[in-house]
This record gives C-alpha cells, structure tokens and sequence, in this order.
C-alpha cells in the first residue's frame, strides 16, 4: 500500500484538451472524471472502446491536462507539447520489456571484439541497460503520463507480470550484479544512468523532497487501453479504474468533425463563385430546410459551441449534416466491421482534399437529401454506390459486396 | 457519508451494499471508495458517479448498473446527524457524564452521597444534650455576685478575716464537648459500615471480574497456543505477512550459488554399462570401467538457536534455509530449543526425533557447519562443555551473528568468548550481505585463502543521527499500532513506510537492532546489556500514539500517518481471513472485530455501528480493553465524537456489567474480608466517639477550661484577701524531655587548631539514592554503625594554624600543584585552607598537634608507610575514615549537599566561588556546627579507595589494606556542585599536592 496522496490538487482539466497532432479533444465528463479517479487513487487507467474512439488520443491529452494543472497559465504549442511516455507492446513483449530492456547481444559483441575498451565497458551491466518507458515514469521525480497501448496484443502473463509494478512502483534490475570484485569495481564509472535516472540494481521511487511528512512521489498517470481481444486477468482488472469510451453521440461527432475539417469547410464556403458551387449552395440550403428536421439535425448549438462566427455558412453546415447522416445510416448497417468516428474523420478529410471538393460535396448532400426523402428503408446499394471515397469507410470486401451487390462488375470508385 | 454539496445526500453504504450484487466490493474497494467520496474539495455528484462507477464496473454493462445504483442512493435529503449536539438538555448532559464513569468510581460517588446525607439527617434530627446541668439548665446554677457576704465587722480589728469568695463563673466562657447521646452515633456506625462492606463489595466486584475474565481469556489463549506448537503447527496471525528474506534476494541467490561448490562431480562407484560397452570394448576392445558421475560431497549442515521461537530473525533464518533448499543446496536443519538445551531436533519437526549433539555430527561427518545463534559461547553448547571437540569430523565451520555490532562493540567478556571461538576454528560473520557472502566463501573455499572474517563487520555508529531518531520513533509508534505484533510484522511495516525505510534500509539486521536499542533506552532499560526483547509498555504506546497524533493528525486525517499505518494493516488483514482457523467460529469474530478496530479509527463517523455488533459476544472483553486504551489517548486528541462515547461507555460498562446476583452471591473470602474490615471500622469508630473507659474518655475530652474572676467589694475593709482558687488544671505548653546524658562541651579553637565539635556516635546509611544526580557508581547505599564519639573540627585545618604547628606553610611556597602551577597561586591568607598539603603532611600535622596537646600520637610514619597501630581507637588528632567523614557531613539530615540542598548557601564551588578559595566559616554549617564540610576544598581522609566499599563492612570501616589512591571528600571552589555532594568520593594520589587540597582532622571520645 503506497503513501496516499494529501489532499494535493491534482485534477485534469476537461476543458481545452489537446490530442495528438495538436487539434482539440474533446472528452466526456465521464472520461476525465474516471482520469481524475485514477489519478488520485493512483492506480492505472483502463480504457475500452472501439477501434479509433479516441483512446490512444487521450493519452497525450491527459499529459497536456496534467502538464497545465503545474503550469497553469502555458498555452499549449504543437512543437513543445508534453507527451506521454510510449510503451509498445507487441505479441511477443514481456512485462520486463515495459520497465528496461537490456541488449545482451551488444555487450556480448563488446566483449569479443570491442578491444580493451570494449571489454571494460562490456563488465558493467549497466551500460546495456536502457529503461523503457513505465520504468522512466516510475523513477521520475515529476509525475508523468505513461501510454500502454493494446495490452491485449501482449500475452496474457505481461498484465499478471506488471501487478506489483503497479502497486508498489519498485523494481529490480537483475542483469545488474549486486557486488563485483573490487578491482573490476575501480575501473567503472561510479553511476550510469539512462534518461537522466541512475541504474542501480533496485530501483525505488524516488521520494518528494520538500514534503512533510515524507512521502514518495505519485506514481504516474498510466493509461492502458484495450480492444477486448482477449479477456484481461481478474487481479490486473482489480487495479484498474476502468472506462469504457462509448461511440459519441451525434453533437460531439459534429463538434469533432468540425474541429478537424476546419480549414477544408472554410475552403468549401469559399467556393461560390463557380457553376458547382451555386448549385451547392442552393442543394445546401434545400437540404437544410427540408430534410434536417426529419434526420433530428443537430440545432445551432452545436454550431454555436464552437469558437466560429455566429452562423455558419449554410454550405459547411449541409456538408457536415449531411457526412454525419449517412455515417450514421452505415453504421446501423450490418456490416462486420463498422466504421468508426477515425474513419469518418478520414473520409470527411479525402471528401474536401484537392479540387474535387464541391463535387464531393454535391454528391454526399444530394445523397443524404435522398436518403431522407426516401419513404422506405433505403437500398445501400443505390444510396452508397454513387458516394466518393467509401474505402475511407469500408475496409472489407464481404462489407464492399453487402454495399454493392448487383455493382460487382463497376469499378470502384476510388479517386 | 454525505456529499458535500449541501442538498443532496448520498447513503454510501447503502450504495456499497447494493453495488455487491453486481461487482465484487471487496475491502480495497470499499476503502476507495470511501477515499474518494470523502475527498475535501466538493465534488458534484455526477462526477462522483462517473469515479465510483469506473472505479468498481469491469465491463461497461457493470458500469450503467453502478450508475443507476447511485442515483437510486443519492437522496434530497439528509439524515439526522447523530453527532449534532445543537441543544441537550443538563439532563442528557448528566446522563452522559454518568454513563462515562467507571462503577467503581459510580460506586463511590453515590456512598459519599449516602453518607453525607445520613450524617446531616442524624445531626438535624438528634440534637445534642449536655450531661452538664448548667448549660442544661441555667437559671439552677446562677450564682449571685453582688449581694455581698454577711460578715461581723469589728471596728478597727486586727483580726484578719480571710475570705473565700465564691468563684464566678462566666458561664459564657465555660466551653465544654457536647456529648452527644450514644445510641444515635451506634446507629449512624451501623449503617456507615454496612453500606461500606456493601461498596467494597461492588468494589472489589468489577475489577475482579474483568480481571478474571482477562485472564480465563489469555489463559485459553495460551493454551491453545502452546497446544498448536506441540502439534508442531505455525499459528497463523490473521495479519497476513510474508516472512522476508534478511538479505536482498540476490545475496542469497549467490550464497546459494557458491554453496553449489560443495558438491562435486565426483567418480560414482555405479558402472555405467551402455558407456563401458560402447566407448571403450567396442571402440578400443579392451574393457575400461566407467563409472557414472554422481555428486560428492558434504551437505551443509545448519544448527538454529530457537531462543524459546521468539527471535526477530527466526523466520527470516527458516525464510532464507527455504530459499536455499529451493535453489537446490542440500541442507540439514537442527534447532536447538532452549527448554530442552541438550537435545537437536530436526527442522521440519517430524514427531519427538531429537539427538544429542555427538549423534548428530556423526551422522553427518564430512559436512560443514554453519550456526545461527546470538549467543554462541565456546563454554557449553547443548547441554556439553567440550563440544569444539566433537566438531573434528566436520569440515569448516562458521557462525553467523545477527547481533550487528562488531567485536570491538561489545562487553570484554564477550570479545574473550568470540575470539575464542574464532581460534578454535569458527569465526562470527554478520548477517549482512557482505557477511554472509564471506561466510559461504570462507565455508566452501578449497584452494582460495578465506577472507578475514574481522573485514566483514562494519562498526556500528551510535544512535544520534535526529533523522534516525524519528524514523525510529515513528517505526514504534507504527509497532505499537498493531493489536498483535509479531517480529514479520514490524519488519513488514517498515518495508512499507517510506519515512522509515528511507533512513533505516530494509532488510538490514541494524535497522531491528536499533530499534530495539531504542525502545529499551525510552522504556529506561540499560541498552548495553544485550537486548532480547521488544517491549511497549502501555504508557510508552500511548505516549507515542498521542504525540503522533499532536505531529500528523488524528487517524481520520487521510494522510496522517496513523491513517496510513491503519490502512497498510487493512490490506494486511485482507478480504476474508486465510487461515482455516480463524475462518469460522471464534476465529471468525476475531478476524472481523480486528477489521472493525482499524475501520472505526480510520471512519470514526461509522464506529458506533461498527463496533456495537461485537457487544454481548464472546470478543467482548476484547473490545472493551480496545475502547479502554482509546479513551486513554483520546485525553490528547479526540477521534471519536463525544456521542459516540457516551454509547461507547455504556458498551464498556455493559462488557464489565455486574448484576445483583454477582453483587451478593460470591467468594467466601471475598465476604469475611469485608465484614472483617467492616467490623473494624465499627469497632474504631465506636471507640473513639463513644469511648466507655472513664480514663480514656477523660484523654479524650478536651480539659475543661474555668476562667475565674474575682471581684472584691467596695465596701469591705478587709486587709487582706486570701483568695483561694479551685485546682487548676496546669497546662503543659512545653513538653519535658526525657533528662539527656551530658554532652561533652564544644572545645574552642586554638591558634593551631579549629574549634572542635563533639558528634554523638551512631549507624546511618552511606552513599547515594540511585535517582540522585550526578551520582557514580561507587556510591551504593549501605548502613555503616559507628561506635564511638569524635570530636570533629570545625573547619578545615587553616594555613594560620598549619604554619604555627608545622612551621612552613606549603600554601604559599613555591612547590607545583598536579597541574603544574605554584601553590601560592591559589590564595594565601591566615584564615584560608591549607592547601597544597599532601597526604602525608597532614599525618604528620596530626602528630604534631597530638604531642603539642599532650595527646598520644596516632600514626607510626616511615617514609612511605605510615600505619596507625591502634586504628579508631587512638586518642590523638588523626584523620577521619570516610565513613566518619560521611557521617559527620550527613549530621543525621539526608541533603544533597552537607547542611541542606542548596548549593549556594552551604557551599563554595565553582560556580559562585569566583574562581578563588574562601576564608573558613564564611558559609552555612550543617546541622552539627560543621562548616565547609561540602565545598571550599577537598579534604584527605584516611581510607585507601576502592570502588566497592561496602564489602568492608559496615563496623567503624577504615578501608582496604592498600590500593593507588587515598579518598577525598567534599568537593572544592573548583569543582561543579555535584562533587560537593556529600556521597561523591573523589581519590588521588597521597603524594599529590593539589590547589583545592586540603584536610581536616578529628579526636576520638572517650
């Protein structure tokens, strides 16, 4: 049982997330309450969801929100971003990789052909030594943020092996010999340190220096995300505060998708001046007065919420309106792998790339246009098959055949 | 628990209940739980919903679950809080107070009670009457004063007339007891001593039966316990600790590595016949025997000093022999249990297999031996003095000592035995890493030279590190937390409290020691004697409790270290007790009231229902001791609310509650001890107030005082009046002293002696009480008689009178002091001290002034022997023995300094000396006359030192034969005070002159 935490303000901000590549994050409520959890209880974060709801992303918002509860007046730069700390963890990764990785073969190839100076590098251990990224999080003296990415790709015994890291925070770097003979002792450097922590064979917490009572530093925000390929040990869930990231209801996905095709949606208003966009503009406006309200359309407030000009020019608001609609209606389809909201983000970013984006525009409006005006059920085939960029959205050839039945035979239109 | 947004109110134990339907809540989780609801900073409860449901939901189909949970515990309204103490009324307040109390002191207050009113009710209704018919009746005894006598009065006669007059009694003067009727006192007796035979009764009542219910308790405990040991089983405690290893488990990994190397591939003796056929008939045709290859050698052979299974390292010593036999090493295991000394028996314990220590080595000749013991001596081991002998058929030997501190640390004696040891061939290695890699080194060396064992040991720094202090303090403050500690536990707790295991490294054998060292030295035991045990007396528990909770905070301040202790003992305790034992029955109840004990501390809010469902059952004294020792450290900070212990002292009462059968019913001895009591404080009472005796009562009675006035008449021509007055009673103001024998006079000073002082002979008690400061040790207290009187001089011998025996005075010469400086430095002067004299000038001076006196001469000199042929006896000036000296400076007063205990009046020192001697007779003198018995200068006695005295006897002791010093006594103007102590012996040489040197000299009488 580790020292809790005093009643220290540690708490992530939801507002004003930044992810990956600097654009906005929007979190639920939930999602930073549940981080909030974790942070102060000091136990790891699981999160579920599906492929490309944002969990990964989270992690380097979670680092910004942390980085600005000690900072609380930067601003937040793309170029100086503070980032969580990676831990890849492949099919074959061992609980051990996570902490340190030890390269065996270098010292070994010191020893054999490295001369004198290889030989007497290759006696200490420690300079083959590197710590990966959970070890680094864990010895560091400021709390950090640490990215465990699809566990479940692991074996089932790295989550069983990293229990007591998870608990206690301390670990042992048996590759290091407790006592050499002395004369090989007189030769080595005294302390060798990998990312600025020195090796030493047990490495402990290091301890906040101006506390009283004396106390260890917090262990760091460690985020684990998960695709449910493979049940998780009943002990590892234990220690875990645990959320689940549902698919986003239809105002965060527009808040989302506008903050991501910001500049391609400028770009399309500005457009008007062409045949193209005139009829855009008048489909637009069509769709908006006709169809919107049978679809249930986001109101203006979700418009609103974001920091743009009070309206929106009707051809941004169709477009969106309309992407967000036959997304949807795919979905609901039963399809084996659905899309999800990264790939939506993608198709939307193909739609509005080069000079074909009025076009796109035209036939993803003109589409949803029908699709609501259609009394019954729609026929994906009629709906979906004159759409661009569908292999944004579609990634399997069984879902292609179920979209496309009688099309076999046209090319798909992948321009 | 309640939200902390005013208006609504969420039941969180209602919600925990609930949420155990759908996820497993164990007690981490509920402490979670509770850590983040309870969190200071508001949090809105749709947050709080969202951190409970992913902090106890694993899918997210557990997750909605939660969150309709929780809106279904979250309520608009508050319970009443049983904690408001708005408005009570006196009554609630008494009531309180009232069940707070203890029955015996209950008890008491309502005898005062009783008895106060019976006494007022018995003086209201039973007036006194005095027997005296006067005061009774006062018109029956007036006395008419003014009519005058009717006397003839003859002209001019000379017959004189003597008159009586009439005493005139003022009766308002007349004072006299009342004596108040008897059968009413009887009465109020009888009734006082039944009800004190009925309250001694209910006092002895209580504390006798919580006493014997303790008691029948511990006794079923330890027979359990000891019946568990004859079984050969290991009690479990219900805290779950892991036995941990006394070196880092890579140390160990190596010892068991390099004792890998006392096995050898060796030539087996079975025939490997596939190899023999194969390799050498077919291949060469000729038969060579090949012999399959087995492992040689010896095994290492382990002896175990149980030290009655308490050790601190006992589990750590079982933990690492398992390590090993793990890692492969082939051992054997002997303990030796300290009730049956002469025996070994195998560890496992297989059924009653022990062997003395000759069969033992026997069986296993060739193996090497390592010992685990504190206490190894080369004098006996097993019950066997000549045991290094048996140890020939073994290989190396060696010792392991978990005791950390070095050779040089110790008690001579103990060096002696240790090297000792360490020649006959088994050297002492620490219990650290570097010694036990040594220890396996020197073990299994063949061809290296062994490490010397001396370089293994590390001196052990003194305790004085404040750092090391705290961390210490705070790792018994965590000790004494514990309801049943055992040695994995202190150790556990240390690996898991930063503050210690920071400054005290775990495992590391000095960090135990230390902390023995520590508590022996706050529980005032001598910590250089060897420290076996780990003691916390009570009042050191609560003195540390409280002062942790003055430092950090009481116990429901997350973060404060008594928190954080009783959480670490939380997650020891586990979900569900492990042992088979405690899992159902009694067992089970205890596992839970412990659970319960930490909870209620760490949540004081829910310790009322916690607690209250352990009253009635079988655990219950255990609780009321529990709630005892809490009410004791609550004096200093209040964890628990006052209601909660008004409830909790009716819990407390009800544990030791006594019914009325209890109350009459009971030992027979118990009763005639009280009725005897009862009868005697009737009979006293009786006795003293009702007194049948005339004579007693007469003693008892104050005297009757008269006061009488005469009035003569004017009128009267009456020469002369004779006044005759009735006896009076002589009053004695001073009482006479039984006629004392003469002493003999104070002689006066001479110009070549002080005034000398007659004191009277007689035993007192030599030395110093052993809570005096400044006390050494060769001042224990013993009873000296002396026999004879002596006249003691006044004042120390001064220079004046020294020159006008002696001639010389060796204050002023030019001679050096020990110190290397000249005499007359210190002060020269007619009325000062001598000083600079050594011890034979003064014999001599005494010789001197006997022949100047005509007295005989005491002390035969010859160069530098001198002797006193007729000792105490002799009737010449000589020195005093230290008994006399003492003796004389007590003057049958027992202060700290001769006269009284305050320095500054009795005594020149160094503090108020100003660095120079003072003329004689310039200070108070003790209660027999004598000045400058503490303080001024050191005075020469006769006595050889030696630092037992006592052991001389307690008859006029004159001292050992011979020794290297001669004692002086009483401090000096250039001493502290606590030299000037009249037990302080101060010893130099006889021959040394010394400028706070001086002496004093007496004359036996008769």
């Amino acid at each position: 049982m580790d020292a809790n935490e005093p009643e220290s303000l540690v708490e992530i901000d939801g507002h004003e997330l930044y992810g990956r590549e600097g654009q906005r994050y929007l979190a639920e409520p939930e999602l930073v309450a549940a981080a909030n959890a974790a942070l102060y209880l000091e136990m790891p974060l699981l999160l579920t969801g599906e492929p490309g709801c944002g969990k990964t992303h989270f992690a380097w918002a979670a680092a910004w929100g942390l980085h600005r509860t000690q900072a609380p007046d930067a601003m937040y730069q793309l170029e100086h971003a503070p980032q969580p700390l990676l831990c890849q963890v492949r099919s074959d990764s061992r609980a051990r990789d996570l902490l340190y990785s030890y390269d065996a073969v270098r010292r070994f190839g010191d020893a054999q052909h490295g001369g004198d100076a290889g030989k007497i590098r290759a006696a200490d251990a420690r300079q083959y030594i590197e710590l990966g990224g959970l070890g680094r999080a864990l010895m560091d003296t400021t709390r950090k943020v640490v990215l465990i990415d699809e566990i479940d790709k692991a074996p089932r015994d790295l989550p069983n092996d990293l229990l007591h890291e998870l608990d206690v925070g301390d670990f042992e770097i048996p590759e290091i010999p407790s006592s050499l003979p002395d004369d090989v002792m007189r030769h080595l450097p005294a302390t060798v340190e990998s990312h600025g922590i020195a090796l030493v064979r047990q490495l402990r917490r290091p301890v906040m220096r101006d506390a009283h009572p004396l106390r260890r530093v917090p262990k760091p925000l460690v985020i684990i995300t998960s695709n449910v390929e493979r049940q998780l040990p009943d002990a590892f869930l234990r220690r875990c505060v645990f959320f689940h990231i549902e698919f986003p209801d239809r105002t965060r996905l527009t808040a989302i998708l506008l903050d991501h095709l910001r500049g391609s949606v400028t770009r399309l208003n500005r457009s008007g001046g062409s045949a193209t966009g005139n009829e855009l503009r008048i489909v637009a406006q069509r769709f908006l007065q006709t169809a919107a309200p049978q679809l249930g359309h986001a109101s203006t407030q979700a418009f609103a919420q974001r920091s743009t000009p009070a309206s929106e020019p009707e051809i941004s608001r169709a477009f969106v309106e309309a992407l967000l609609d036959l997304f949807l209606r795919l979905r609901e389809l039963a399809l084996t792998k659905r899309p999800a909201t990264a790939e939506l983000i993608a198709w939307g970013k193909a739609l509005l790339a080069g000079q074909a984006a009025p076009t796109h525009a035209l036939a993803v409006i003109r589409a949803a246009q029908a699709m609501a005006e259609a009394k019954a059920p729609p026929d994906s085939a009629t709906l979906f098959s004159a759409l661009p960029q569908v292999g944004c959205l579609i990634k399997l050839r069984e879902d292609w055949e179920r979209l496309r039945p009688r099309a076999a035979s046209s090319p798909l239109i992948l321009a | 628990m309640s939200a902390p947004s005013p208006t609504p109110y969420f039941d969180l134990d209602r919600f925990l209940q609930l949420a155990r339907q759908v996820v497993a809540v164990g007690v981490r989780e509920e402490e979670r739980a509770y850590r983040l609801a309870s969190r200071e900073r508001p949090v809105s409860s749709t947050v709080l919903r969202a951190q409970l449901a992913s902090l106890l939901a694993k899918t997210s189909e557990q997750s909605r679950q939660i969150g309709a949970l929780f809106d279904e515990c979250l309520s608009s309204e508050a319970p009443p809080d049983p904690d408001s103490r708005s408005r009570e009324s006196l009554r609630k307040i008494l009531r309180r107070y009232w069940t707070q109390l203890r029955p015996a002191t209950r008890t008491t207050l309502l005898l005062a009670l009783l008895l106060g009113m019976i006494g007022g009710v018995s003086v209201r209704l039973w007036p006194y009457t005095p027997h005296d018919p006067c005061v009774r009746d006062p018109a029956a005894c007036k006395v008419d004063v003014h009519s005058p006598p009717s006397l003839p009065r003859p002209p001019q006669s000379s017959v004189r007339i003597v008159e009586d007059e009439p005493a005139r009694v003022d009766t308002q003067q007349r004072s006299e007891p009342a004596e108040i009727p008897a059968r009413s006192w009887l009465a109020l007796c009888a009734l006082s001593a039944l009800l004190l035979l009925l309250g001694v009764r209910w006092l002895l009542l209580p504390g006798r039966l919580r006493h014997l219910q303790m008691q029948t308790q511990r006794a079923a405990e330890a027979a359990l316990a000891r019946e568990a040991r004859a079984r050969g089983e290991v009690l479990r405690p219900s805290y779950r600790v892991d036995p941990i290893l006394p070196v880092p488990r890579s140390v160990a990994e190596d010892c068991a590595t390099l004792l890998g190397r006392l096995r050898d591939e060796g030539r087996g003796t079975d025939l490997d016949v596939l190899r023999t056929l194969f390799a050498t008939v077919r291949a060469g045709g000729r038969f060579t025997a090949v012999h399959t290859p087995r492992s040689v050698g010896g095994e290492l052979l382990v002896f175990i000093d149980d030290e009655g299974r308490d050790h601190p390292w006992l589990s750590s010593y079982f933990a690492l022999i398992e390590h090993w036999q793990r890692q492969g090493v082939r051992l054997a295991v002997y303990t030796y249990p300290e009730e049956f000394p002469h025996f070994l028996d195998p560890y496992p314990r297989v059924g009653l297999h022990s062997q003395p220590l000759a069969d033992v080595v026997r069986q296993h000749a060739g193996s090497v031996l390592l010992i685990l013991s504190r206490r190894l001596s080369p004098d006996g081991f097993c019950g066997e003095h000549a045991w290094t002998h048996e140890l020939a058929q073994l290989g190396q030997c060696a010792w392991v000592d978990a005791d950390p501190r070095s050779a040089a640390d110790l008690a001579k004696a103990r060096t002696d035995q240790i090297t000792r040891l360490q020649q006959l061939g088994i050297p002492r290695y620490p219990l650290s890493p570097q010694g036990l890699l040594s220890m396996v080194r020197h073990l299994t060396n063949k061809d290296e030279t062994p490490p010397q064992p001396e370089l293994a040991w590390t001196r052990l720094p003194r305790l004085s590190s404040p750092k090391e202090q705290r961390a210490l303090r705070l790792w018994a403050t965590a000790a004494a937390l514990v309801p049943d500690a055992s040695w994995d536990q202190v150790r556990a707790l240390q690996g898991a409290l930063p503050e210690i295991h920071d400054v005290l490294p775990a495992p590391d054998t000095r960090s135990l020691f230390r902390l023995l060292e520590w508590v022996g030295r706050e529980s005032g035991e001598n910590p250089e004697s060897g420290i076996t045990h780990l003691h916390l007396s009570q009042s050191l528990q609560d003195r540390l409790v409280s002062e942790s909770r003055r430092e950090f905070g009481p116990p429901d301040h997350v973060g404060s270290f008594e928190n954080r202790v009783h959480r670490i003992l939380l997650g020891q305790l586990g979900d569900a007790p492990r042992a088979p034992e405690q899992q159902q029955g009694r067992g089970r109840l205890i596992w839970e009231l412990k659970v319960a004990m930490h909870q209620a501390l760490l949540y004081p809010g829910r310790a009322l229902e916690l607690l209250s469902r352990f009253v009635g059952t079988g655990v219950a004294p255990l609780l009321a001791a529990y709630l005892r020792n809490e009410q004791a450290r609550q004096r200093h900070s209040a964890v628990f609310a006052g209601a909660t212990w008004s409830n909790f002292g009716s819990i407390v009462s009800q544990a030791g509650r006594v019914s009325p059968r209890d109350l009459l019913l009971g030992a027979r001895r118990t009763w005639g001890m009280a009725s005897l009591c009862a009868l005697l404080c009737v009979s006293l009472a009786s006795l003293l107030v009702y007194a049948p005796l005339p004579t007693l009562r007469a003693w008892l009675r104050p005297n009757v005082t008269h006061t009488v006035e005469v009035e003569i008449p004017a009128e009267s021509h009456v020469e002369r009046v004779e006044t005759k007055l009735p006896a009076l009673d002589i009053k004695q103001t001073k009482p006479t002293k039984p006629a004392e024998p003469e002493k003999p006079p104070k002689l006066p000073a001479t110009p070549q002696r002080p005034a000398l002082v007659w004191i009277p002979p007689g035993s007192f008690t030599m030395g110093s009480p052993e809570s005096e400061e400044g006390r050494d040790n060769d001042e224990k207290q013993h009873r000296v008689t002396l026999t004879r009187g002596l006249y003691v001089m006044e004042t120390e011998v001064t220079q004046g009178q020294y020159k006008a025996v002696q001639g010389n005075n060796p204050a002023a010469s030019e001679k050096e002091t020990s110190d290397s400086s000249e005499c007359s430095e210190y002060g020269v002067g007619t009325t000062l001290p001598v000083h600079c004299v050594t011890w034979f000038e003064t014999v001599r001076y005494a010789n001197g002034l006997s022949m100047k006196e005509g007295l005989e001469v005491c002390y035969a000199i010859n160069g530098d022997q001198v002797t006193w042929p007729k000792g105490v006896q002799c009737r010449g000036f000589r020195l005093l023995t230290e008994a006399e000296w003492e003796y004389a400076a007590w003057a049958s007063m027992r202060t700290v300094y001769a006269g009284g205990n305050r320095s500054d009046e009795y005594l020149w020192y160094d503090e108020n000396s100003g660095s120079s001697m003072h003329a004689v007779r310039t200070r108070r003198p003790n209660a027999w006359g004598l000045y400058d018995m503490s303080g001024n200068v050191w005075e020469w006695v006769w006595d050889w030192y030696t630092e037992e005295p006592w052991k001389l006897g307690d008859i006029d002791p004159v001292g050992p034969l011979n020794s290297l010093d001669r004692v002086s006594r009483g401090g000096s103007w250039a001493n502290g005070a606590q030299y000037a102590r009249v037990a302080n012996r101060g010893h130099d040489d006889p021959g040394s002159r010394g400028g706070a040197q001086g002496f004093r000299l007496v004359r036996s009488f008769p």
